[in-house]
């Protein structure tokens, strides 16, 4: 499932994939699939990216 | 003497001085991955490892029973690069090929300048009248072929990673 949340959070801190990338320490690419809904991120991950773009957990990975 | 037993001398004292420039050298050279990568190569290694593995058991039977032309060598570096290729092809199809701090591009000129190598060490050797020269020489066109392998592959996801972007 895709995560537009995250796509939206990043696009609201207008950040590239690739900015985004760097700043969590990970391949453009790893962004993408996250986006994408083809790869599940380590809760380690999912942590580094809400720290990123200053949201929480709910915020960005919670499905409801 | 022969070539053989100085070709493996000359493995193993290469071997120890790229590992001791490598100690000597002070500049710390990063080679990470992130966690996709890791997973990444993870399949790439079983799908590398569980294809030598058949393969060079195939080779191994068929060199015993004496079927395979050409020299066995050739067949047993076949089977090992084949695996090693499969490695590659399968990191690369994960993006975990390269590094995080890497860039693809020394791939590019390291992978042709190897390829430039083979080729033309092959072709040297090719033309001579000692089998054992010519035996290598083939064996130098396989190390290229992996190579064109490789940089295909590099090529190829480079296209699509840049189109999904």
């Amino acid at each position: 499932m895709k995560n537009l949340r995250l796509k939206a959070a990043r696009a609201a801190k207008d950040l590239s994939q690739e900015a985004l990338a760097q700043l969590v320490g990970v391949t453009r690419q790893t962004i993408n699939a996250i986006e994408k809904g083809d790869y599940n991120p380590t809760i380690r991950l999912c942590l580094a990216i809400c720290h990123a773009l200053g949201k929480t957990l709910d915020e960005l990975f919670w499905e409801e | 003497m022969n070539a053989f037993i100085i070709g493996i001398i000359g493995g193993l004292v290469f071997v120890t001085l790229f590992f001791l420039i490598r100690m000597l050298c002070k500049k710390k050279r990063p080679c990470d991955y992130d966690e996709r990568q890791r997973m990444g190569r993870g399949r790439a290694f079983q799908a590398g490892f569980f294809t030598m593995l058949p393969a060079g058991a195939i080779v191994a039977c068929l060199d015993s029973l004496g079927v395979l032309p050409g020299s066995g060598l050739l067949w047993h570096m076949g089977a090992l690069l084949l695996g090693v290729a499969v490695f590659a092809v399968t990191a690369i199809h994960y993006d975990a090929y390269v590094g995080l701090h890497e860039k693809a591009k020394s791939y590019y000129i390291g992978g042709s300048c190897i390829f430039a190598a083979m080729i033309l060490n092959g072709v040297v050797n090719l033309g001579s009248s000692d089998p054992d020269r010519v035996t290598l020489s083939i064996l130098d066109f396989q190390v290229a072929a992996l190579w064109v392998v490789i940089l295909i592959a590099l090529l190829v996801h480079r296209f699509r990673s840049k189109e999904e972007e």
